[in-house]
């Protein structure tokens, strides 16, 4: 606990000098900035180097400091709650892994990055942050990207196969890839007049979609929907099921402007940590999904 | 003259046009009502055969019951949906006998064949829950459209008929609830 309390208090020191560091070499670019303007007059080469100079300063030394820093609460938050963590905010869920459900548009850019791998009451579950983006060319011939998926991706491990893919996507939900499993002829209409206004049920075969989603399980789908912000994904693969929210949130994310509280921070946390839990909770009811008959 | 007429065939080829997409709709569902119906078969016929089985298991520990668990159970070819109904609530009257005889064989309780069997019923169960779930699904959606505006004009002109929904009565169902 000692030992906890000085890793914060040092954290803190280092997060004072950042901010102190990165105040003062803003000043002194802004002022050789300034200086050369004046007697060469204004230049985009000047602008451009102030610019670089100024973006890499502002990042020298912040990927470090969040990283101890989710090491010293997520980190704790999580071990607190599941069994047998693995929690690595530099790395992520591999693109592949999300690909071969075939599912998903994976646009031009994946990042990824809060790579949590742990068990809640026996029920293995793998999460991380990921960020899709999609490359435009404007009509200059500059490209940029826009991003198209940023929200939290889950994966669940069962005991038991699934015959067929079957995705439940909440309705609006974009990221889907445009491919035949997802034309009308394959769209199944639940007998829930209410879970077909919420989510549109794609599937091969209409028995497997009426077989996984049982109406205990649209109803704990319904519950998980309205207690997450974001839109929501549901993909059934393999021996596998993927939850993925479109939130547009980074989580677990400090900002190195702000104090460390640890009190407010660790609320911070655990909100969403108790949000990972209770979407587990919820799935994890649902007992004869991951037990194999 | 000539534009009364126009009208007219403009008219009738629109009912034409809508009387064929509404009839094709009805078929689509007829066919998607038998593929669930088919589907209802084979859960039934699956579950029908694990239980015969689990039977004969149970049989072999439990020498002087065999009366009480004589399979009077028919499955043939062309049932309609009632007597495929009725049938499935027979099964669940054996499973519930077989779940009471269970109970005074502990030795029974640990075979492992039988530990096998009762695990494949309940995958069989799921299996016809959601088979029938999704027949009655159609049907709904059939009888639906079969009295709604205009789509009725059409269904009686095709002398179509509402389609029986497979029941079960919910205080059977808690008969086939096993504790594994």
């Amino acid at each position: 606990m000692e030992d906890r309390s000085k890793q914060i208090e040092e954290l803190e020191k280092r997060r004072k000098n950042l901010v102190i560091q990165k105040t003062f070499s803003i000043i002194i670019f802004t002022i050789l900035f300034i200086i050369a303007t004046y007697y060469f007059g204004f230049s985009q080469v000047f602008f451009m180097v102030y610019f670089m100079a100024v973006a890499i300063c502002l990042s020298v030394g912040v990927k470090e400091y969040k990283n101890d820093f989710k090491n010293i609460f997520v980190k704790y938050a999580l071990e607190k709650s599941f069994n047998e963590v693995i929690y690595k905010p530099e790395y992520g869920i591999a693109m592949d892994e999300i690909a071969e459900t075939n599912s998903i548009y994976l646009g031009d850019r994946y990042t990824s990055n809060d790579y949590i791998n742990a068990k809640l009451d026996g029920l293995k579950v793998e999460l991380s942050d990921i960020i899709i983006e999609e490359q435009h060319t404007d009509s200059d011939g500059h490209t940029y990207y826009s991003v198209i998926y940023k929200g939290r991706w889950m994966i669940f491990e069962f005991d038991r196969k699934f015959v067929s893919n079957v995705t439940v996507a909440e309705d609006k939900f974009r990221n889907l890839k445009n491919r035949s499993l997802f034309s009308k002829s394959n769209k199944v209409e639940m007998e829930s007049i209410e879970f077909n206004k919420m989510f549109d049920v794609y599937c091969n075969t209409e028995h497997e979609a009426f077989y996984i989603l049982t109406p205990h399980m649209q109803e704990r789908l319904k519950r998980i929907n309205d207690s997450i912000p974001g839109k929501l994904v549901f993909i059934f693969f393999n021996n596998k099921l993927h939850v993925g929210i479109n939130s547009g949130k980074d989580s677990f994310e400090p900002s190195i402007i702000k104090k460390i509280d640890e009190q407010k921070i660790m609320l911070e946390v655990n909100k969403e940590v108790n949000e990972i839990i209770s979407l587990v909770k919820e799935i994890k009811q649902d007992n004869s999904l991951f037990i194999n008959n | 003259m000539t534009g009364v007429l126009i009208v007219v065939i403009v008219l009738v080829l629109v009912f034409a046009i809508w009387f064929i997409s509404v009839s094709n709709k009805f078929n689509t569902m007829k066919v998607k009502i038998e593929e669930a119906n088919a589907g209802i078969d084979v859960a039934l016929q699956k579950r029908y055969d694990t239980l015969t089985k689990l039977v004969d298991v149970v049989k072999g520990y439990a020498k002087h019951e065999q009366e009480t668990l004589t399979n009077v159970i028919e499955l043939r070819q062309g049932m309609s949906v009632s007597e495929k109904a009725n049938a499935s609530k027979e099964m669940d009257a054996l499973m519930g006998k077989v779940n009471v005889l269970v109970e005074n064989y502990p030795d029974l309780k640990a075979n492992t064949t039988y530990i096998e069997l009762q695990r494949s019923i309940v995958d069989c169960e799921e299996h016809l829950q959601a088979a029938r779930r999704l027949y009655n699904s159609n049907v709904t959606e059939f009888n639906k459209l079969l009295v709604v505006f205009p789509s009725s004009v059409v269904a009686g002109m095709k002398n179509l008929t509402k389609q029986d929904f497979f029941e079960v009565e919910e205080e059977k169902k808690q008969d086939v609830k096993i504790n594994l």
